[in-house]
C-alpha cells in the first residue's frame, strides 16, 4: 500500500514510491540518505526533525511522507548553502550555541523559518519561533543571544 | 513507526460518506498531529485512514451577518492570525496563542480539536462559553448542534459516517471574553487546567476545563458574577460550589483534583482581570 | 599558569551544524537487520511461557530471540545479577522478553505483536522504602550466588545490595551535647537523562568470533569488556567504536542496551545488527536517574556550630544493581556537604526495586544529598534565628579543615569560601521589580563534588608528528557535546608551544587502537586526558630534543623547545625548526638522524585507596570542585506558577581551558537540574508500568522558561596541582545545588517548607495553604 508521488527536495527533482505509512523523517532518513534532520522523540515534541514544507516548518515525524507529493521539502542539507545559513552559523559560532549537536539542525530550521518570515523578529516573535524546540545540553542561553545576534 | 495502513485523499466530500460507510474502522486525519501520535503509540493501525485536507468546504473563516464561521479544516495559525476573529472572537486568539508550538500550529486544525473532544482542549472551553453551533455534514445533508450537544463525553462527538464542516459563532451582541490556562512548562505543553469566560450585556458563561468530562459550567457560579461589587467572599463562594460539584478523576498525571478546582477559579479571576472587572488586587 | 590558544569555533561546530555530523542512527549496512525489542509490562513477573510460533511465520523474519536462548551470559559490572534478556522472571516494565531481527522494519513489528508470553504477575515494589520491608518479596532471591567485583556489603535475605558505611568520630556524644537536633526526610524522586539522542547500537560478528560494535557510547572500553566479559573471550576479541554522541549525562556511560545487541547478532553472523531506542524505550527501557529518600538529623548548638550528623539514605535503584553502586557511595562521601563536621554517621544504601535500573547521571549521587543538605541547613538557620549564611560560613570547609573522609582540605583544591560570598553578594545586589499577585524569594546553596573512580582509572594519549609539521592526536574521551575533544586540541596546543592549526585530534575512538580510557564521566576527562596528553607531548617534547641534540651535537639538556624551534641555550643562534627534527632529520646526503617522534601518554591520579569498610574513609577522592549557587523566583499567588528571574554560580574552575565552552557546561548543567527542581518526576502507574515515558507528561526545561532569565558564572580560578595547567572538573557541578537554591527560595518567598522534589506549580501552590513543617 503505496504511492507515487513527485517532490522537490532541496531543489532536485524526485520521482518516488513510499509507502503509505512512512513518515516524511524516515523518507528522508532512510531512502533519501538526507541524515541531517534528526529523531529527536517521534511524537512531534522536540523539534529535532523540522524541516520546511512549502516554506513552512513542520516537525517531519508527524507528516506522512507521500503527503509531499507536489509540495517543495527543504532540509538542513539545503539550508546550509543559503546566505541566511551564514548568518544563523556566524551568530551559533560566536555564542558557543552547539554543544551535543543533535537539536541544532532543528533550531537552524526554525531561525531560518523566522528569518524568511520577517527580517526582524521582535522578543516575542523569537520566543514563538523557538519555543517548541527542546535541548538538554546549553540550557539556552546561547541559543538565545545567537538568535538575537542575528537580529541585533 | 507507524504500522501500515490504507490511505485515501478523496477530492470530493462525498467520496468520504462512502468511505466512512463501507470501512467502519476508517479514521480521519486532518492536520495529523493528535491522529499520528496516537497511531505511534498503538500497535495496530486502523485498516484506511481518510485525509479531509482537500476538502474546500471545510476551510476558511467567514462573516455571515452576524455570524462568523470557521471551517473544520481552519488551522490554529490561520485562527491566530485572522484579524476577524482577535476583534470579535478575542478569547479564541487566546486560546490559538497558547496552542502546542508554531510548527504544530501550521497544522493542527480546530475541527480536529474539537472531535478529539479532550476536556482540557485548548477550543473547548472557549467554544462552549462563545454558545458555539457545530456543523456538521453527512450524506443526508447539514445537521447543526449546539457545542454541547455535539461534544458530549471523553472523547466522544455525534458524528455519524459525517463530517464537523464548521462552528458557527452568533456575534450580534458585543462579546467579551478571555480564555486562561496553565500549563506545566512554558513553551510547548498540554492545559493541564483551563478557563473561558464570556460575557454578553450582563450575562456571565464561564467555563471550566479538565474537571469534568466535558467543558464544564456552573449557572449558580454565573448568577454569581452578576453580583458587584466583587469581594473576596465572591471568589470563596465561588470556590465553594465548584469543589463540591466537581470530581477530577485522581488518576490524571497532570493535576491533582485539588489543584484543578482552585486553579479555575484563579484563572477566573485572570479572565475578569482581562474584561476589566477586578483589579490587580489579590484580596478583591 | 600557562596561556592555552583558544579557537574561534569547537572542532565539530561545522559538522555539527550542517547536519554532517555523524550520530548512531546515521550509520547503515547494507543487508542490515533491525532488532525490535519486546518488552515486560508488568513490573515483577514469572515469565511461564514465551510462544513465538505465529511470530515466525511473518514473511522475512531472520530470528526470533528469547531468554531460553542464553547460554550463560550475565552482565557483570560489579554484580552479576543481570541477564541480557529477562529468563524466568521479569523485574521492571520494560524489561527485554524476547528480539526479532528483520531487515524490514514494518514486518518485524508484525512478528513482534504475535509474540506470546504468558506472566504470573509478582508484587511490584516500586520505591526503597517499601523493598526494605521486612515482609517484602524478593526482587533477586539470590543474591548470595551472584559473583561481585567486589564487597558492595549487601544484606542477605533483603532488598539491599549496596550498604555504605562511614563512621567519623562520636555521634552519639555530639548528639547528648547539641542545644538542638533536627530531622527530616527529603525525597528526590527518579528521573529521565532526556539525551536529544536516544541511545543506539550495530554489531556484527565474524565467524572468527569477533564483533564490531558501533555504539552510542560514553564508554567504549568499558563497553567492550563488559560484552567480552559476558560472553567468556578476551576484550581483543571485541572492537566498539563511538563518535558523537547527542547527549550522554552519564547514562550512556555504562551499558544498556549494548549487551543485548552483541547476544542477538551472536546468532546472525557476518549480519550488521541494529537496535535503536525509541524515545519511549530511552525513558523505561534504558538508565534511569537519582530516586533517593534521604533523612537527615542535624546537631547544632545555639550559635549554629554544625556537631554531628546522622545520614540514611535509601536509593531506588531499580531492577538491577551494578550501575548505581557506587552513586550509593558517592553519596555516602558527601551526604554532609560542604561542612567541617567532626562526628558523622551515613548509611547509604543501594535498593533493588522494580522499576528500569537507576545509572549514573550528572551530579551522581550529590544533588541528591545537597537537596538534603541545603535545604536541612536553611531550615536550621530559621529554627534558631541566625542568618543562614552566617551559619554556613560557620562550619564550612576550608583550608585546614579535615572532610567526611578523613582527607585534608588544601587552599590547592578551591576556594569554597570565595564562591560562596560571591553568590551572596550577588543575590543581595539584585533588586527586584514588583509585581502584583507575586511574591519573590532568593535561594542560595553552597555545593561539592568529587568523582568516584576506581583507583585505576587512567586517561591516555597517542602523539604523532608528521613529516610536514604537524601532529596528529588521540585521546580517552568521547565527544557528547562537552567540548572534550577542542579543549583536548587547546590544551595540545599549549603543551607543545604550537598554533592550534598544526594540531589535529581524533574526533572519535576505536578499541582497537585508540588510547586507553575509563569511562567518560565524573567530570574527569579535561583533567586526566589532559594530563595524559601533556605527558604525551612532554616526551615528544623530548624525543624531539634527542633527535635535535644529536644533529646539532650539543647535549640534550642543553636545549631549549620552544614550540617552532628548539635553541641550544648556550648561544642561541644554534636553532633547529621542530618540523626539521619531527620526522627524524634528513641531511642533504640521504642521512637520517634521529627517529619519527610519537610518543604514548598516560595519566593515572596516584595514591588512591578503597575506602574503609567500616568508617567509609580513606584516600578516596582524587580532587575536589567547591561552588555555590543562587536563583531569584517570581511566584504568582494565585496559581503557584514559578518563573526564574536569576540563576547564578560561582565555582572555583581551576585553570579554565575554554571559557565559552566552560559557560555552556555550568549553564547547561543548571538547566538540566532545573527541570528536577521544578518538574521532572517518572511516574508509574499502580502495576509498576511508567506512565510518562514521553515528552507529552515528561517535562523538561524549554526556551521560554529561560528566555527572560539572567543567568550569571563566574569562575575563580585556583590551581588544580593534578589538572593540566591547573584546570579542575566542572562538568557536573552545575547539577550540584539547583534543587535546594529553588527550595530555599520558595521558603524565603512563601515561608514554606517542601521535603519532596519536584517543585511543581501544583506543590508550591497546594503547599502556601498549608501551615508549618507539612508537605503534600
Amino acid at each position: 500500500m503505496s504511492k507515487k508521488i513527485n517532490t522537490i527536495i532541496n531543489g532536485k527533482d524526485y520521482e518516488l514510491e513510499v509507502p503509505y505509512q512512512m513518515s516524511l523523517l524516515e523518507l528522508l532518513r532512510e531512502k533519501l540518505n538526507l541524515i541531517g534532520t534528526k529523531e529527536g522523540c517521534g511524537n512531534g515534541e522536540c523539534g529535532a526533525c523540522t524541516v520546511l514544507l512549502d516554506n513552512e516548518p513542520v516537525r517531519s515525524c508527524i507528516v506522512l511522507a507521500h503527503e509531499i507529493d507536489g509540495k517543495e521539502v527543504i532540509t538542513i542539507e539545503g539550508v546550509k548553502n543559503t546566505g541566511e545559513f551564514q548568518m544563523i552559523k556566524d551568530a551559533f559560532i560566536a555564542e558557543d550555541a552547539v554543544q551535543c549537536g543533535f537539536c541544532t539542525p532543528g533550531f537552524v530550521m526554525a531561525v531560518k523559518a523566522l528569518l524568511d518570515r520577517t527580517k526582524n523578529p521582535t522578543d516575542n516573535e523569537i520566543k514563538e519561533a523557538l519555543g517548541g524546540h527542546l535541548c538538554r545540553c546549553t540550557g539556552y542561553e546561547s541559543i538565545h543571544k545567537a538568535v538575537k545576534r542575528i537580529v541585533r | 513507526m507507524f504500522s501500515p495502513f490504507e490511505y485515501k485523499r478523496p477530492q470530493n466530500i462525498e467520496e468520504v460518506f462512502d468511505l466512512l460507510i463501507e470501512n467502519q474502522e476508517a479514521q480521519i486525519v486532518a492536520g495529523g498531529t493528535d491522529l499520528l501520535v496516537k497511531l505511534r503509540e498503538a500497535a495496530k493501525s486502523p485498516e484506511m485512514l481518510i485525509d479531509i485536507k482537500e476538502l474546500s468546504e471545510l476551510k476558511g473563516i467567514e462573516k455571515n451577518n452576524n455570524q462568523i464561521k470557521i471551517g473544520a479544516l481552519t488551522s490554529i495559525t490561520e485562527i491566530k492570525e485572522s484579524s476577524l476573529i482577535k476583534d470579535n472572537l478575542y478569547l479564541l486568539y487566546q486560546a490559538a496563542a497558547q496552542f502546542g508550538c508554531y510548527e504544530i500550529r501550521n497544522r493542527a486544525t480546530i475541527g480536529g480539536n474539537v472531535v478529539h473532544a479532550s476536556p482540557g482542549a485548548e477550543f473547548g472551553v472557549p467554544l462552549f462559553a462563545l454558545e458555539a453551533e457545530v456543523e456538521v455534514i453527512g450524506k443526508e445533508g447539514i445537521t447543526k448542534y449546539p457545542i454541547e450537544e455535539f461534544w458530549y463525553d471523553v472523547g466522544r462527538v455525534k458524528l455519524d459516517n459525517e463530517l464537523l464542516k464548521s462552528i458557527n459563532i452568533d456575534i450580534s451582541q458585543e462579546i467579551k471574553g478571555s480564555y486562561h490556562r496553565i500549563s506545566r512548562v512554558e513553551g510547548m505543553d498540554l492545559a493541564v487546567v483551563n478557563t473561558a469566560l464570556v460575557k454578553k450585556d450582563n450575562e456571565y458563561r464561564t467555563f471550566y476545563g479538565t474537571v469534568a468530562r466535558t467543558p464544564y459550567r456552573n449557572i449558580k457560579v454565573d448568577n454569581i458574577l452578576k453580583d458587584k461589587p466583587f469581594r473576596k467572599e465572591t471568589f470563596e463562594e465561588i470556590q465553594k460550589i465548584i469543589n463540591e460539584n466537581v470530581s477530577p478523576r485522581a488518576s490524571s498525571l497532570r493535576a491533582s483534583p485539588a489543584y484543578k478546582k482552585e486553579m479555575v477559579v484563579s484563572l477566573l479571576k485572570r479572565c475578569l482581570r482581562d474584561i476589566g472587572e477586578i483589579g490587580d488586587d489579590l484580596d478583591v | 599558569m600557562a596561556d592555552i590558544p583558544q579557537v574561534e569555533k569547537r572542532i565539530d561546530l561545522d559538522k555539527k551544524i550542517s547536519g554532517e555530523a555523524q550520530f548512531i542512527d546515521d550509520i547503515s549496512f547494507p543487508g542490515m537487520l533491525h532488532a525490535l525489542v519486546l518488552r515486560s509490562p508488568h513490573a515483577h513477573a514469572k515469565i511461564l511461557d514465551i510462544d513465538i510460533k505465529e511470530a515466525k511465520k511473518i514473511n522475512g523474519i531472520e530470528k526470533i530471540i528469547t531468554g531460553k536462548d542464553l547460554d550463560e551470559e550475565i552482565i557483570n559490572i560489579d554484580i552479576g545479577d543481570h541477564r541480557p534478556l529477562a529468563v524466568d522472571k521479569v523485574r521492571f516494565a520494560g524489561e527485554p522478553v524476547a528480539v526479532v531481527l528483520a531487515e524490514d522494519k514494518w514486518q518485524a513489528k508484525k512478528a513482534l505483536n504475535l509474540i506470546e508470553v504468558e506472566y504470573e504477575p509478582l508484587e511490584a515494589l516500586l520505591k526503597a522504602s517499601e523493598a526494605v520491608k521486612e515482609d517484602s518479596p524478593l526482587i533477586h532471591e539470590n543474591q548470595k550466588e551472584y559473583d561481585r567485583h567486589l564487597d558492595t556489603n549487601y544484606h542477605e535475605n533483603s532488598n539491599i545490595f549496596r550498604h555504605y558505611k562511614l563512621r567519623k568520630g562520636n555521634v552519639d556524644e555530639a548528639f547528648k551535647k547539641a542545644d538542638y537536633i533536627l530531622e527530616n526526610t527529603f525525597d528526590y524522586p527518579q528521573r529521565s537523562h532526556t539525551q536529544m539522542e536516544t541511545h543506539g547500537a550495530i554489531a556484527k560478528w565474524t565467524s572468527d568470533n569477533e564483533m564490531v560494535m558501533y555504539a552510542s557510547t560514553q564508554s567504549p572500553f568499558f563497553v567492550r569488556s563488559a560484552i567480552a566479559d559476558m560472553f567468556g573471550i578476551n576484550d581483543t576479541n571485541i572492537t566498539v567504536k563511538a563518535g558523537y554522541l547527542g547527549g550522554g549525562f552519564g547514562g550512556k556511560s555504562d551499558v544498556s542496551l549494548e549487551p543485548l545487541t552483541a547476544f542477538v547478532a551472536s546468532f546472525v553472523p557476518n549480519r550488521y545488527v541494529k537496535m535503536k531506542f525509541s524515545r519511549e524505550e530511552a525513558f523505561n527501557a534504558s538508565l534511569i536517574a537519582r530516586g533517593a529518600e534521604v533523612n537527615l538529623k542535624t546537631a547544632v548548638t545555639n550559635e549554629g556550630e554544625i556537631l554531628g550528623e546522622k545520614v540514611k539514605v535509601y536509593f531506588s535503584s531499580g531492577a538491577y544493581g551494578s550501575t548505581s553502586v557506587h552513586i550509593v557511595t558517592a553519596a555516602g562521601h558527601n551526604s554532609s556537604g560542604p561542612y567541617e563536621i567532626d562526628n558523622i554517621q551515613v548509611d547509604s544504601y543501594g535498593v533493588y526495586t522494580n522499576t528500569p535500573p537507576v545509572g549514573a547521571f550528572r551530579g551522581y549521587g550529590h544533588p541528591e544529598v545537597h537537596w538534603a543538605k541545603e535545604r536541612q541547613i536553611h531550615i536550621i538557620a530559621e529554627k534558631l534565628g541566625i542568618d543562614e549564611h552566617e551559619l554556613r560560613l560557620k562550619n564550612m570547609l576550608r583550608p585546614g579543615s579535615i572532610n567526611a573522609l578523613g582527607q585534608e582540605i588544601e587552599e590547592e583544591n578551591g576556594d569554597l569560601i570565595g564562591c560562596y560570598k560571591k553568590i551572596k553578594e550577588r543575590l543581595n545586589e539584585i533588586e527586584i521589580d514588583k509585581k502584583p499577585n507575586k511574591v519573590y524569594g532568593k535561594g542560595i546553596a553552597a555545593i561539592m563534588k568529587s568523582p568516584v573512580m576506581p583507583t585505576n582509572s587512567a586517561a591516555s594519549a597517542t602523539l604523532r608528528f608528521n613529516e610536514e609539521g604537524t601532529v596528529d592526536i588521540a585521546s580517552s574521551g568521547i565527544e557528547m557535546g562537552q567540548g572534550t575533544k577542542t579543549a583536548m586540541k587547546q590544551i595540545a596546543a599549549a603543551a607543545l608551544k604550537l598554533p592550534l592549526d598544526k594540531i589535529n585530534i581524533k574526533e572519535d575512538s576505536s578499541t582497537d587502537i585508540s588510547p586507553y580510557g575509563w569511562q567518560t564521566i565524573g567530570s574527569t576527562t579535561t583533567w586526566k586526558a589532559g594530563r595524559a596528553i601533556v605527558d604525551a607531548a612532554e616526551k615528544a617534547i623530548d624525543k624531539l630534543k634527542e633527535n635535535a641534540a644529536l644533529v646539532l651535537n650539543v647535549k640534550k639538556d642543553k636545549l631549549k623547545y620552544q614550540g617552532k624551534k628548539i635553541v641550544y641555550t648556550e648561544d642561541e643562534s644554534v636553532t633547529i625548526k621542530t618540523s626539521e627534527v619531527c620526522f627524524g632529520y634528513l641531511a642533504e646526503n640521504g642521512l637520517v638522524t634521529g627517529e619519527p617522534v610519537q610518543t604514548y601518554g598516560t595519566y593515572m591520579p596516584q595514591g588512591l585507596t578503597y575506602t574503609d569498610p567500616e568508617t567509609g574513609q580513606g584516600n578516596a577522592a582524587a580532587e575536589w570542585t567547591f561552588g555555590a549557587q543562587g536563583v531569584v523566583v517570581e511566584i504568582d499567588k494565585e496559581t503557584g506558577e514559578l518563573k526564574l528571574l536569576n540563576m547564578m554560580m560561582a565555582i572555583d574552575a581551576g585553570k579554565v581551558i575554554n571559557p565559552k565552552m566552560a559557560r555552556g557546561q555550568i549553564i547547561g548543567g543548571m538547566v538540566q537540574e532545573m527541570g528536577g527542581a521544578l518538574n521532572e518526576e517518572l511516574v508509574y502507574g499502580k502495576n509498576g508500568e511508567m506512565r510518562n515515558n514521553s515528552f507529552t507528561d515528561y517535562k523538561i526545561p524549554t526556551p521560554l522558561d529561560l528566555y527572560d532569565t539572567k543567568l550569571d558564572v563566574y569562575f575563580f580560578e585556583t590551581p588544580e596541582p593534578i589538572g593540566p595547567f591547573g584546570a579542575r572538573g566542572i562538568a557536573e557541578h552545575g547539577t550540584v545545588g539547583i534543587a535546594p537554591a529553588f527550595g530555599n527560595a520558595i521558603s524565603d518567598a512563601l515561608d514554606i517548607e517542601i521535603f519532596d522534589l519536584p517543585l511543581t506549580r501544583e506543590k508550591i501552590y497546594l503547599n502556601m495553604s498549608k501551615e508549618g513543617d507539612q508537605d503534600v
